[in-house]
Parts: structure tokens; sequence; C-alpha cells
């Protein structure tokens, strides 16, 4: 189900109306919880049994840390064996599988692992991740356990941000689901343009770039150099527009319920440096990694490799999160060795300027995009070989779409934030504001293309 | 970031004043827009512009009909209505060629039914069928959106349901599909009736000559067929049932049916056959099962006709050096039929 379809909007208002006339926040939970698990199960039932499987160990898990703190390391260990295990055999079991059996078969040891096909249960890295943060920052005493297990499982299922983020921190959003309230007049509003922002950025700009990009990378080997490098910038854009874009209706929707999801992206290609795109690309994701792996590996309180090493393993385990294939990984390690590298300039007092900054930011982040872009190694080093190899002519219809998609991303993404932060927009004139609802509306009906395309962080 | 402990920020006023004109202005557009023929007339040739055009520029003018022929842009630009009335002995705009793109059984029976007062006073009625509206996918396009009456709308079940419903109240929306034609027609300043041509159709391929004297089979086959592939039966899908439909509100109207389909180029038939074993004797048994229809004709052979290959533009578009043959063989079928 997805949020531009027709039944998610009707699943949408039946719970928007009925959460309007339950006064009690008990109600309101129990109305957005079944919400929630309905959403989840229009694409496969069965994994809401994973859903409430993480719910109920680290609902358990939580409340007896505070019963036996005696336990609490292995309590927290549970809970992290659990949902990695998840995690681990629905994502992960048949790529180390199948990594090991190759290693093993070029030492001419003969292995063929029966790794059952199973699918991936989709969010499951998301809800995994959120959950998680709850065990651990119960265990380090900065969250009370949740007593409560109906608000608990909507802080792991909450339907706006299950599938693909926000991951949210609990501190965050468990208040704010503790106390649900009726949404006040100027947060449907807010959460109505967002909403509509969001759909833009999704039906308009990347959908349409993907019937551009797709057949480039399907035959990487028969592309020109230029064609490869304009789909490359062009799945850039793309990935950035399907992924906030979504990051906005998902942060709309919850705001039409009173709920306030955490900002996820603040315009990434404008960054000077990687870690400052890390501070403006998916801001929730970079900072769970920094919360819980980068700083309890050590952070940069080590010795510098120390810190170099960290950066490594941190972007590297962050590849690995968006899927199990060495291309992610791969482009986790080209952001590692980058981060490293600003680091160890940083370290010796050098710096880039502002434009040459971005500049090599820019290059370093776009030439990783190939890999994670690519849907095998072999494809994506044949792409890096066709830009490298500077063979055949530019194709005007691509820079044509190119040259339309930064300027559509430049107007939904412009550097004061207009769009993603509501609350510049309130002080625009309701003349303003209207066009705009009326324009994305029209733009939106009929210019959007007639198939509906998944959102591509679904897969992860 | 909202911060939803805070005070609101924004007067109630203003907001409703910008929902309202919101409101306003897809209303202006609906109204100003949408629902007017200026938009479609921009350019006539696809979806909701066909049936506007070929009401203005064949039904309307025209005499009381005597022939009527639907389908596809392959009848469409098949048979010439001039050259039947004269191998028919018909008068001048007694024989309309209605087929249009995309002309299906569903489109042309709301054409029919939105000029039924003129139209059922013809006598006899031609449907072209294709075998992919017979056995593919129920697709839905802007002329149903537009046209279909509630009842009908109601009787859709599946995915398309919601849209047939809000289609019917916010023609805004069943615009969509053809937003881009629209666009495209004003921006190459306006109305563009070169298909019209001087023999009473509109044509779907507007210049003349030969086809190729070879196509790439598999590829057509891919465009047209592929998704056929994937039915386990090709029995019992797709519009046999709006075929019959169609059928039983022109008998009930005191008209004689023909049921045709056209041939296609030899060199594609193979291709056909060759991945769709079943499907001309599925095409067949399904044609003879229908109840109405006077003649059913389904011929595969270009030699009986006489045509050669390069007489199509493609699989099965003819190319103008076609239309006389084919239109005299459809005539001769005609004037074969038993009775007055």
């Amino acid at each position: 189900m997805l949020f531009n379809s027709w039944e998610f909007a009707v699943l949408f208002v039946v719970t928007a109306v009925a959460y309007r006339f339950l006064r009690s926040v008990g109600w309101r939970q129990w109305a957005l919880l079944g919400a929630s698990y309905a959403f989840y199960a229009a694409w496969d039932w069965r994994f809401l049994s994973l859903i409430w499987l993480s719910t109920l160990v680290d609902y358990t898990a939580a409340l007896y840390m505070r019963r036996s703190p005696h336990r609490r390391g292995m309590l927290l260990a549970t809970s992290i064996f659990v949902n990695l295990g998840i995690l681990g055999t629905f994502k992960y079991f048949g790529f180390f599988a199948e990594s090991a059996a190759q290693f093993l078969n070029s030492f001419g040891l003969q292995l063929n692992p029966s790794t059952a096909s199973l699918i991936l249960p989709v969010g499951i890295s998301f809800y995994t991740f959120q959950t998680m943060a709850y065990t651990i920052d119960v265990w380090r005493g900065r969250v009370e356990p949740e007593t409560n297990l109906r608000q608990f499982a909507l802080y792991v299922a909450f339907f706006p941000q299950l599938v693909a983020g926000p991951i949210e921190t609990p501190r965050h959003l468990m208040p704010q689901l503790a106390a649900l309230a009726t949404p006040r007049g100027g947060q449907v509003f807010d959460g109505l343009l967002l909403f509509l922002t969001g759909l833009l950025r999704k039906v308009l700009i990347a959908d349409t770039i993907a019937a551009f990009v797709d057949p480039v990378f399907a035959g990487p080997g028969t592309a020109s150099s230029a064609d490869l490098a304009i789909a490359t910038i062009l799945f850039g854009l793309q990935i950035y527009a399907d992924f906030a874009g979504y990051t906005d209706m998902a942060r709309g929707l919850a705001l039409m319920f009173g709920v306030d999801l955490i900002v996820n992206f603040r315009q990434p290609y404008f960054a000077t440096s990687l870690a400052d795109f890390w501070r403006r690309w998916h801001i929730s994701l970079s900072t769970w990694l920094r919360e819980y792996l980068y700083i309890p590996l050590g952070g940069n309180r080590g010795s510098k490799a120390a810190t170099y090493r960290n950066l490594m393993v941190t972007m590297l385990l962050g590849g690995l999160w968006h899927g199990a294939s060495w291309n992610f990984v791969i482009w986790g390690g080209l952001h590692g060795v980058g981060l490293a590298w600003e680091r160890w300039r940083a370290d010796r007092g050098r710096q880039f300027g502002a434009l040459s900054g971005w500049v090599v930011t820019m290059l370093i982040v776009f030439a990783a995009w190939i890999f994670f872009r690519a849907p095998t190694l072999d494809v994506a080093w044949s792409a890096v070989v066709g830009i490298a190899s500077v063979r055949g002519a530019v194709s005007a219809s691509l820079l044509g779409v190119l040259a339309a998609a930064v300027a559509a991303t430049l107007l939904l993404d412009h550097p004061d934030a207009l769009w993603s932060e509501p609350r510049i927009v309130r002080s625009w004139s309701a003349a303003r504001r209207g066009a705009y609802y009326a324009l994305a509306v029209l733009v939106l009906v009929l210019a959007a293309p007639a198939a509906e395309i998944p959102f591509l962080y679904f897969q992860f | 970031m909202t911060d939803p402990t805070t005070p609101e920020t924004g007067p109630r006023r203003r907001r409703l004043v910008a929902g309202a004109l919101a409101l306003a202005i897809l209303l202006l557009f609906e109204f100003g827009v949408a629902r007017t023929k200026w938009a479609y007339e921009q350019t006539p040739g696809v979806f909701v512009n066909s049936i506007y055009a070929l009401e203005d520029n064949v039904i309307a003018p025209g005499p009381e009909p005597r022939v009527l022929v639907f389908g596809s842009s392959r009848l469409q630009d098949s048979i010439s209505p001039r050259l039947l009335e004269a191998e028919l002995e018909l008068d001048t705009g007694e024989a309309m060629n209605l087929a249009f793109p995309f002309g299906d059984v569903v489109a042309s029976r709301l054409l029919y039914e939105r000029n039924r007062e003129k139209l059922s006073r013809a006598r006899i009625a031609i449907i072209g069928v294709e075998m992919w509206d017979l056995f593919g996918e129920r697709q839905l396009d802007p002329i149903q959106e537009f046209f279909l009456p509630m009842d009908q709308r109601l009787e859709h079940h599946g995915k398309d349901r919601f849209s047939l419903l809000i289609s019917s109240v916010w023609k805004t929306y069943a615009m969509r599909k053809m937003a881009g034609h629209v666009a495209g027609g004003v921006l190459r300043g306006g109305p563009d009736l070169g298909p019209l041509t001087t023999d009473g159709r509109l044509k779907y391929f507007a210049d003349g000559g030969l086809g190729p004297s070879s196509i790439d089979a598999g590829a057509q086959f891919d465009d047209r067929f592929a998704a056929l592939e994937e039915h386990e039966t090709l029995i019992g899908r797709g519009d046999r049932d709006e075929l019959q439909r169609f059928i039983d509100l022109l008998v009930g109207d005191g008209l004689r049916v023909v049921v045709v389909h056209l041939p296609m180029r030899r060199d594609f038939v193979p291709e056909v056959d060759g991945r769709l074993p079943t499907v001309m004797a599925e095409t067949q048994s399904l044609l003879d099962s229908l109840v109405g229809p006077e003649l059913v004709v389904m011929e595969t052979s270009l030699e009986v006709i006489g045509i050669p290959d390069n007489y199509f533009r493609d699989f099965g578009h003819a190319a103008e050096p076609a239309v006389a043959p084919l239109t005299s063989y459809l005539a001769s079928l005609l004037a074969g039929l038993a009775g007055p």
C-alpha cells in the first residue's frame, strides 16, 4: 500500500475521522495501532508476526531492566540478539551464505549453500533499528521503560514512518504518542502542505527521472560516457526526491495526527564536505549510527587511527544496512574512506574552500551512487568503465531531463528550506498558500506518470 | 520543525481563506478547462478528443446514416466511407467510419449511446475487434472515465473503481491521461484537423504511401500481445461480455451487426502462432459464441483480399493503398448479407 494510492487514502481518512471523534488517548492509540497493522498487513500479513515479536521482546526486556537491574546487560543482549537475528535471517543470511560459498569455492572447496529464498519484509531495517534504540536507551538510563504495551507497540509500528522511517528515537516519539491530542488546524494544514510537497517530489521528480535512468543502467555497456554520467547524476536526484518525498509525506501524515517526526533531510546537495553531507542526508539514520554505533566504538575519543577505523566500520555497516549486497558495502566504504580522508586532512589543518569543498563532496557522493544504483557489481563496474572511457555522444533528451530535474529539485529544495519548514510557509499570505495548494493538486493530478512506482527505500 | 507544544501561530481566518482560494482555483480549472470541449479540440486524435472530433465532424454534419463502422485505429485507417458508399450505392455521408485510436468495444458503445438518436437509424453496424481487447486485461481509459454512466461505473470492481467514481464528478482527474496531449495541442497552436480526410474519416496515420517490406515481428508482438502470454488460458478474459452487450444494444435498436477481425501482415502471423498457438482458434471460438451478429469475419489470409504485406505500415495498420481493396472486400461481404 503506497501513500500515493487510493487504498491508502481510504485507510487514512477513516483513521483520521475515527481519531478526531475518539477523545481518550487510549482509544486514539488503538485507532492508530489498528491502522498501522492494517497498513503493514496490506503488504504481507504474515510479517506482522515479526513486528509483534520485536515489540514483545523489547517491551519485556526493558521492563525487566528496571525490575532486575543486575540483569540489564543480559536483557539488552537478548533484545539485540533477537532483533539482529530477525534482521540477519531475513535480510542477510542468504548474502553471507552465498559469499562464504564463493570464498570457499575460490580455494577449490565446493560448497553449494541451500539458502532458502526468503522474502524481505518491508521496513524491517527501519523498525528493527527503532526498537533497538529503545532498549539501548533504557539500558543506558536515558528513558524510562514503557509499561503500556499498546503505547510501545504504537512506537514500533506507527504507520507514517513504519516502512521507511524516519527512524525515531524513543525520547522524541514516545512522549508524543503518550499524549495524543486533537491536532490543531495549523498542524493539519502544515501536514497537508508537507504531504503535497512530498508527493510532488515523488511522483513528479523521482518517478519521472526513473524512466530515463533505468534504461541506461539496464545496459551500461552500450551507453555513452556522457549518458552514464548524466544518468548517475539523475539517479542522485531521483533517490533524493524519492526518499525526501517519502519523508515529507510521512511527516505530513504524522503531523495531521498532531505528531511531529524528525527532519530527515536538509538540502544535502548543498553540503560542502562529506561530514556535512551526513548531517543533511538521512539524518535519522546517521544520528542512529553515530549514537548507537560510532560513539560506542569509541568515536573520536581515541587515537587518530582509531577514529579513522571507527568511521570506516560505521560507514561499512551503514552501507550494509541498506541491503545485503557488496554494492552497498562498497557504497558505504567509499563514504567511510571519504570521511576518514576529510578527518585526516582536518587533522593536518587542511580545509577546502566552500566551492571546492562542494565540488569534491559531490564528486564522491555521486560516484558512490553508481554502486548504490547498479543491481550488481558487474553492472557498477561496467558503468564506471563506461564513464572513464570517454565514448559516444551525449543524449539531448537526458540533458533536457537533467536540466528540468535540477530546476524542479531546486524549486522544491530552496536553500532557505521554504518547503520543508512549515513554520516559514505559515508566514505566507492566504493567497500564496491557497495558490500553492491548488497548483500542487493540479500538477500532481495532471502531470504525474500513470504507473505507481514503489519508494526506493521500501526495499531496505 | 514544527513543535507541537508551541501555541498555534497561523490565524484561523487565513487558513480558511487559503483553503477557499485553493478550492476556487480547482473549480475554475474544472469548469473552465476540464469540462469544456475547447481543451479537447486542441488535439482531436486521441481519447475523449476523438469522440468530440467524430461527433462534430462526422456524425453531426452527416445525413441519416445507413452503415456504421466501429473499431480501433486499424479500422479507422482501413475503411473509406466514401468508397463503401460507392460500392453499396449509398448517398454521401450514409456510411460513417466511427473508429478511433483505443476504440475498443466499450468506448465504441459509449460513442453510440451518446449519439443514439441519430445512429440508431442506421441499418448495419460493423464492429471491429482486436485480440488484445478480447483477451487482455481491461484497461481503464479516459473515455470511460469521462462518459461512463454512473450505473456502469458501479458495476466495476477492483482497483479501477475508485478512479471511475472520482472521475464521475471530478473531470480534472479524468483528464489526467490526456493532459500531455492537450498541452501539446495548445503549444502547437490549437486545433489540428489534418487527419480528417476528404473521404469522411479521421485517419490515424496522416501520411500516405506504402509500408515497409518487412517488420520486426518480435518487437511488435511484444508491444501488443506480450501481456497475453502471461495468461494460462485466454478464454474468459477481456471484453467478450462487453462485446455481447454492445451487440445486444445495436440489435435491440434494429441494426444488423457484423463483427470483423481485420487481417494482419503475413510475416506477423507466424510470430502470433509461435508464441500464442491457440489465440487464433480461441478468438474464432469466442466470436462464434456471440449471439446476434449476422456475420462474423475473421480473415487471416491476405490472398483472399489481394493485398501484399507492404500495404501495412506495421503488423496491421493499413497503408493508404490497402484502403480500397479492404473497403471493397468489406462491401462485398455486406452485399452478400441476406434480406433487405
